[in-house]
Order: structure tokens, then C-alpha cells, then sequence
């Protein structure tokens, strides 16, 4: 009987454990960020990042800063038949429970105006605030120029 | 956000995607005229060989080329996403080409020449396949090169001001495998596989070779 008790005591424990960690809280993990390597004077550099929405509302990504660039905002690299264009995103949408890729070739974040080259095997700091889920502070690796990942 | 105020136009080609080949952008003419004060827009360039300088300072001709295939990729080395992109795809196709890779000069022509001088263009190939020419000049001489590849590359700045440092761009993204004889044979969407890349290339060589072999021109 004392068994059962503590057995109940604890279940109810891990339950209220994980109701504290409300399942509808806003929250966004920020996986596998990575940049290349800038070359020369390039002025611009390019970060790469998942990000995923775990919670039931949609987010949106609404604030980037590093000490690295002056500047860091979202753009979409789009093919046109031969062509490929580029455009800013003004406010990334993070869909509910959905993760959003940023690879070559499609979204990533620009790093525009860098205050120092971005080298190889090197990492950097970069802050991620959104509309709803709390800001996420990460370290970005630096990858090859020719880096495909 | 005043998107689009300045509009900077660097190569708007007439013939929207025109094929070298079609315009026959190797000169016949015998020597070649640079520095000539075309007017850009206007310009019906003629059968004049282009010219550039190369990511060591050299004067560069495309006849200087001929006898080898190229593999040519028009882009600008502050380009954060594509450019690399397609270059590391280019220079793994020159690995995937084994010994074949000896007959093929891979290059990199730049849409800015403003900002990538031949030091510029050194630094960055260094990232790349270490037989990687580098080609610039003069904003002429490459509205000469863009004109005759049909290239296109169109940049839209936000204007400056506390946030102004976007931009919005558009750029043709094709790699071409020039001939020995300086005609264009194929040409690779952005993004193409480099095995595949590679794989064409071979084909190509190997046709050109049979060709020859049994006497006729490739």
C-alpha cells in the first residue's frame, strides 16, 4: 500500500513536472546553424539553420543580430528558369509544429556589412528573437566557402 | 522600405537568354580593339574578341582559350548563397573528370568588376578548384562578355538610410562548357549534380574525339 502511494505520489509528480513544462508555451529550436567561409573583401556573409516551431500557434522569426555584420535578415534565393533571383523576407513565418530549412539555394540569412571576415572553423555568436517564443542565442560554425552543408 | 529606388543594371541582355553559339561570339576579327568606349546599352558589338583581365592582373583573351573546353560560370564573389554554390559544384565536376579534367579550363567571370579586381577574384578562387581562372575588366569589357553570353544580372537596392543595407537580385545562374573550337556545346542549370556534370562532360569529349577520329571536324 505504501508502494502504491509513493508510485501514485511520483506519477503525479512527472505529470505536474510536465504540465510546468507547458506544452503550449512558445518555444523554437534552433538546430545545425552553420555560415561560409567570406572570401576576400566580400562584404556579405551567408548563415544556414533549421528552425522548428514546437508549439501548437505559429511564430515568426522577428529579429536577428550578431556582433559579426551590421545587419542580418532573411532572403530567399528562387529559381526562374535559367535565372535565379533573391529577395528579402521581411518576417520569416514559422508554421505551428513545422521546422523551416535554411540551405543553399533557398531561404538563409544574409549577414550584410561584416565587421570582420567570417574563417573557417571558427564559430560566432548570433541572437534569434521571434514574435512568440523566447529569443534563442546560438554559435554559428563557419564551413567552407565551397561548403554545400 | 523604399525598395527598387536605385536600380542598377549591369548586363540587360537585348535577346533575354541568348546562346553564344547563335550569336557567334568568337571573333573572327584579327586583333583585338579594348578600351574601346562602347556605350553600353547601345552597343552591337561586333565580332570582337572579348577581352578581360584574369584574378593575376594579365590581360586575358577568349582566344587564348581556344584548343580547350571551359566550363564558365558568370557570378560575383559577394554573392553569399549561389555563386559558391554553383563554383563548388563546377570545381567537384573537375574532380569527378579524373585525367579528362586536363582538357577543360574551368573560369569564373565576375557581373562586378567594380569591386572584384584581380585581387578580389584571387582571394576568393582560392576557395575553389586550384585550376580556377578568374576573369574581370573593365565595366566594358565585361558588358561585352555578358552581352555576348546572354547573360543577365540585375540589382535592386534598398535605399541607404538606418536600415538600408537590403537588396534584391536577379542573375542568370548557368554553367556552359564552351568547345575547343570556342562554341558553346551545353550548358548546366544551377544546382546540377557534379557527377552528372562531370558525367556529360566526358560524353561530350568522347564524341568529339570520335568525330575526329573519323575525320571530320567535332
Amino acid at each position: 500500500m505504501r508502494f502504491l502511494a509513493l508510485a501514485l505520489a511520483t506519477i503525479l509528480l512527472l505529470a505536474a513536472c510536465a504540465s510546468a513544462d507547458e506544452p503550449d508555451a512558445a518555444k523554437v529550436e534552433v538546430e545545425s546553424p552553420w555560415a561560409r567561409a567570406s572570401a576576400g573583401q566580400t562584404a556579405a556573409g551567408v548563415v544556414y539553420i533549421r528552425l522548428s516551431n514546437r508549439a501548437a500557434e505559429p511564430d515568426r522569426l522577428a529579429s536577428l543580430s550578431t556582433p559579426v555584420a551590421e545587419k542580418a535578415s532573411v532572403h530567399e534565393t528562387k529559381r526562374e528558369g535559367d535565372m535565379v533571383s533573391m529577395r528579402p523576407v521581411a518576417s520569416l513565418a514559422l508554421p505551428a509544429n513545422e521546422t523551416v530549412a535554411l540551405e543553399p539555394g533557398g531561404l538563409h540569412i544574409m549577414l550584410m556589412r561584416l565587421r570582420a571576415p567570417l574563417v573557417e572553423g571558427e564559430v560566432f555568436p548570433m541572437t534569434l528573437g521571434f514574435e512568440k517564443a523566447p529569443s534563442v542565442s546560438i554559435q554559428v560554425e563557419v564551413h567552407a566557402l565551397g561548403a554545400s552543408h | 522600405m523604399g525598395w527598387g529606388v536605385r536600380h542598377v543594371v549591369l548586363g540587360l541582355c537585348a535577346g533575354a537568354i541568348g546562346w553564344p553559339w547563335l550569336v557567334g561570339w568568337v571573333s573572327m576579327a584579327p586583333a583585338s580593339v579594348a578600351a574601346e568606349p562602347a556605350a553600353p546599352t547601345a552597343a552591337r558589338p561586333a565580332k570582337r574578341s572579348l577581352t578581360f583581365i584574369d584574378h593575376r592582373g594579365r590581360a586575358v583573351n577568349e582566344r587564348d582559350f581556344l584548343g580547350s573546353y571551359m566550363l564558365v560560370f558568370f557570378g560575383y564573389t559577394a554573392c553569399p548563397d549561389v555563386c559558391p554554390a554553383d563554383l563548388a559544384i563546377m570545381s567537384a565536376a573537375m574532380r569527378h573528370l579524373g585525367a579528362a579534367a586536363e582538357s577543360v579550363q574551368p573560369v569564373f567571370i565576375t557581373f562586378d568588376p567594380d569591386r572584384d579586381t584581380p585581387e578580389v577574384l584571387a582571394g576568393y578562387l582560392r576557395h575553389f578548384h586550384p585550376r580556377l581562372i578568374g576573369l574581370t575588366g573593365t565595366p566594358d569589357q565585361i558588358a561585352a562578355a555578358v552581352h555576348s553570353y546572354g547573360v543577365v544580372f540585375e540589382r535592386e537596392e534598398e535605399e541607404g538610410g538606418a536600415e538600408g543595407s537590403g537588396y534584391s537580385l536577379r542573375h542568370t545562374a548557368l554553367t556552359y562548357l564552351i568547345g575547343p573550337d570556342g562554341k558553346g556545346v551545353t550548358m548546366f542549370d544551377h544546382g546540377s549534380d557534379p557527377r552528372e556534370m562531370a558525367d556529360e562532360i566526358l560524353a561530350q569529349l568522347e564524341k568529339a574525339a570520335l568525330a575526329s577520329a573519323a575525320g571530320g571536324t567535332p
